[in-house]
C-alpha cells in the first residue's frame, strides 16, 4: 500500500519536472525553476536521473549514486526496487517521454527506509496499546466475574457452617440466578426440623398419655384384694408393655444422620451428664473421669449425642465400683469410649452382645434396653458399637464410633 | 415432712398422694404449673414432685422460675418422656433427681426420703440418735430398746424435729412442716403433741424455749 502510494508520488515528481524542462538544441535543461531542495542535498534519500541518447541529466543528490536506468521508449513505464549506495532501500519510477521533438527517460527514486521505519514505530505503538487494551479488558471481566462468583462462594462458606452446625440456614443474599435454589433449599431445611420437632412431640405426647394408665395399671396390680399369681403376672406384662413402649418412642425419636445439628457445646452437656449421674447414684460414689480430645466437633442432634451418650454412662456407672473414665476424640469421625471398673462381660456374653441382629434387651439383663437404643443411634449415623474388655480397667469397655459427616461428600 | 405434688393427672395424683400420707407425709396437690409455682413460692415445702408434662406452665419453666428466684426446695422431677436431654434440660434446671414414669410408689418415696437426708446433711438411712431409732416404714420409734408407736401427726413431728435437731423450732413453723394446706393449723395442737411425744420418748429430749419454741436435743449425743 506504501509502495503504490510513493510510486504515485514519484510518477507526478517525474512529470512535475518533465514540464519545467526546456529544450534546447542541446536536448533538455532544466528551467530557472526552483527544485524541491531534497534534490540539492547529496545523499538526501530524493533522487532523479535523465538520460537522452549519451546525455544524463541527474539531480545534484545523486551524483555519487549510481543508477542503472533502463532506455524506455515513450509511454513506456517501469516501476522497481534498488537498493541505493548507501544501504537504501529505493523506490524507482521511470518512464519515457517525447516533448519538442526529443526523446528521453527519466527516472526518479525514494528511500523508503525512514517511512518503514516509522510504519514500524506505529505498528509497535498500535501492537503495545491492543495488548494494553486487551490486558484491561481481561481485567475488567475477571473483576465481574470474580463479583459473582464470590457470591457462590458465600454459599459455599454457608454450607460449611451448616455442616458444623454453626448456622440453621443458608443466607438468602445471592445473586438472583440461584436464589431460587437456595430459598428451596432453606424451605426443605425448615420444613426436616418442623417435622422432626413435630414427630419427637407426637412421640412425647403418645408416651405421656400411655405411660399415666400404664402407672396406674402397675398400681392395681399391687392391690390385695388380687392372688398373688395375677399380680405377678399383672406387674410382668406391664413391665413388657412399658419396654415396649420405651424402645419403640425412643428409636422414633432419633434424628439421625444427615440431620442438620446445631453445635453445642459438648464439655458442658458432658459435666452436666456427670453431675445428673453423680445425683442418681449418689449412693455409690462413683469418681466419673471424662478426657475430651482437642478439635473434637460433635455436630450431631443434641437429643441423639446425649442419648448415646447418657446410656452408656449409664450403663457404666450401674456396674461399676468406684470408677468411670470417658474419652471422646477425633479419629475421623467421633470415638466415644466408656470404660468401667466393674464385673465385666464374660466373653460369651460380649459375643452374645456384640452379634449382628441380636435384640440387646434379650441378652444380657442390666446391660439390656440402654444399649439397645445406643446400638440404635449408632446405626443410624452410620456408626459402630464395640464392647470389649477394657484394658485399662476391670469392666466393660464400649467404643461408639460416628463417621465424619463430611465423608458423605466425598 | 411437707410434699407439695405437680401432677395433672387426678387419678395417678390420687394414690400418690394416699400412699405418700400413709408414708407420713404432708401432701399439698396442684394439677397445673401456675398454681404450682405460687404454692412453690409461698409455701415451706420439704420436697416437691414436679410432673414436666403440665397444663398452663410447663413444668421446666416452673423449676426455672423457682431457681431464679432462690427458691432451693429439693426438687424431684417426673416425665413420661424419659429421654436423656431432658434429663440433662431438667439437671441444667436446677432438678435435684430425676423419676421416669411409670414408676413404682415405693421407688419415689425412697427417692424423696433419700433427697431430703441429703438436704439435711445426711448420708444413712436411719434417723437415729445414742437414745432413739426411729423407723420410718412401720412410724415407730425405739426408746431405750422399748418400742412405741406414733400417730401419724407425731411421726412427721418427730421425724422433722430428729432431722433439725439443735435448731429452734417455732410453732408455726412446726405446724407449717408438719400438716398440709387444707388441715386445720392451730399451732396450740402442737404443744399437745410435743406433750404426748414427751410421754414416749422422755422429757429430756424435747426442750422448751419460752416464747421462742422447742429444740430436740438427745442429752447423750
Amino acid at each position: 500500500m506504501i509502495e503504490s502510494f510513493v510510486y504515485r508520488t514519484l510518477e507526478a515528481e517525474a512529470k512535475s519536472i518533465v514540464s519545467i524542462l526546456d529544450f534546447s538544441e542541446s536536448g533538455p535543461q532544466l528551467g530557472n525553476y526552483k527544485l524541491n531542495p531534497a534534490y540539492e542535498t547529496p545523499a538526501s534519500g530524493e533522487y532523479f536521473v535523465l538520460l537522452q541518447g549519451q546525455k544524463q541529466l541527474m539531480s545534484r543528490s545523486a551524483w555519487d549514486q549510481f543508477f542503472d536506468i533502463p532506455v524506455m521508449v515513450p509511454g513506456q513505464q517501469q516501476k522497481r526496487r534498488a537498493l541505493g549506495v548507501a544501504g537504501e532501500r529505493l523506490l524507482i519510477w521511470s518512464g519515457g517521454f517525447n516533448r519538442a521533438g526529443s526523446e528521453f527517460t527519466i527516472a526518479v527514486a525514494q528511500n523508503i527506509a525512514p517511512i518503514e521505519y516509522r510504519l514500524r514505530v506505529f505498528q509497535w505503538f498500535s501492537a503495545i496499546i491492543a495488548m494494553l487494551l486487551l490486558a484491561a479488558s481481561l481485567g475488567v471481566q475477571r473483576w465481574i466475574v470474580r463479583g459473582s462468583v464470590e457470591k457462590l462462594d458465600a454459599i459455599r462458606q454457608d454450607m460449611l457452617k451448616l455442616e458444623h452446625g454453626k448456622a440453621v440456614s443458608l443466607s438468602e443474599d445471592v445473586p438472583s440466578e440461584i436464589a431460587p435454589l437456595v430459598k428451596e433449599f432453606n424451605r426443605l431445611l425448615r420444613r426436616f426440623d418442623q417435622r422432626l420437632r413435630q414427630s419427637r412431640n407426637a412421640v412425647g405426647n403418645l408416651a405421656h398419655s400411655l405411660k399415666g394408665p400404664l402407672n396406674l395399671l402397675l398400681r392395681s396390680a399391687e392391690s390385695d384384694h388380687i392372688g398373688r399369681e395375677e399380680r405377678a403376672s399383672i406387674a410382668q406384662n406391664t413391665e413388657a408393655i412399658r419396654q415396649l413402649i420405651e424402645s419403640e418412642l425412643k428409636r422414633a425419636r432419633l434424628a439421625g444422620r444427615g440431620t442438620v445439628g446445631q453445635r453445642f457445646d459438648l464439655e458442658s452437656e458432658i459435666r452436666a451428664l456427670i453431675g445428673l449421674l453423680d445425683q442418681v447414684y449418689s449412693e455409690k460414689a462413683v469418681d466419673i473421669r471424662y478426657n475430651i480430645g482437642p478439635e473434637v466437633e460433635l455436630v450431631h442432634d443434641r437429643q441423639d449425642m446425649l442419648e448415646l451418650i447418657g446410656n452408656l454412662l449409664d450403663n457404666a456407672v450401674k456396674w461399676s465400683r468406684s470408677v468411670v473414665i470417658v474419652n471422646i476424640r477425633q479419629a475421623n469421625g467421633i470415638l466415644i469410649e466408656v470404660e468401667d471398673d466393674g464385673p465385666g462381660c464374660s466373653p460369651e456374653e460380649l459375643s452374645r452382645l456384640t452379634g449382628r441382629g441380636v435384640r440387646l434387651d434379650e441378652t444380657v439383663a442390666g446391660h439390656g434396653l440402654g444399649l439397645s437404643i445406643v446400638t440404635d443411634i449408632v446405626d443410624s449415623y452410620d456408626g459402630r458399637l464395640d464392647l470389649a474388655a477394657s484394658t485399662r480397667l476391670t469392666g466393660l469397655k464400649a467404643t461408639a464410633y460416628l463417621p465424619a459427616k463430611t465423608r458423605e461428600q466425598h | 415432712m411437707r410434699l407439695l405434688v405437680v401432677e395433672d393427672d387426678p387419678e395417678l395424683v390420687a394414690y400418690v398422694r394416699s400412699d405418700l400420707v400413709k408414708a407420713g407425709f404432708a401432701v399439698d396437690v396442684a394439677d397445673n404449673g401456675i398454681d404450682a409455682e405460687h404454692l412453690g413460692d409461698t409455701e415451706p415445702y420439704d420436697a416437691v414432685v414436679l410432673d414436666l408434662g403440665l397444663p398452663q406452665k410447663p413444668g421446666m419453666d416452673v423449676l426455672h422460675a423457682w431457681r431464679s428466684r432462690g427458691n432451693r426446695v429439693p426438687v424431684i422431677v417426673l416425665t413420661a418422656r424419659d429421654a436423656w436431654y431432658e434429663r440433662v434440660d431438667g439437671f441444667k434446671a436446677g432438678a435435684d433427681d430425676y423419676l421416669g414414669k411409670p414408676f413404682h410408689i415405693e421407688e419415689l418415696i425412697a427417692r424423696i426420703r433419700a433427697l431430703i437426708y441429703r438436704r439435711h446433711g445426711r448420708t444413712s438411712h436411719r434417723i437415729e440418735t445414742p437414745t432413739l431409732k426411729l423407723d420410718e416404714d412401720v412410724q415407730q420409734v425405739e426408746v431405750n430398746g422399748e418400742t412405741h408407736q406414733l400417730t401419724g401427726t407425731e411421726f412427721r413431728l418427730l421425724r422433722y424435729m430428729m432431722l433439725n435437731s439443735g435448731r429452734i423450732l417455732s410453732k408455726t413453723h412446726l405446724s407449717e412442716h408438719v400438716y398440709d394446706q387444707e388441715s386445720e393449723r392451730d399451732s396450740n395442737l402442737i404443744e399437745v403433741y410435743i406433750r404426748r411425744l414427751r410421754e414416749k420418748i422422755g422429757n429430756q429430749m424435747i426442750l422448751t424455749k419460752r416464747g421462742q419454741g422447742y429444740i430436740f436435743n438427745d442429752p447423750n449425743t
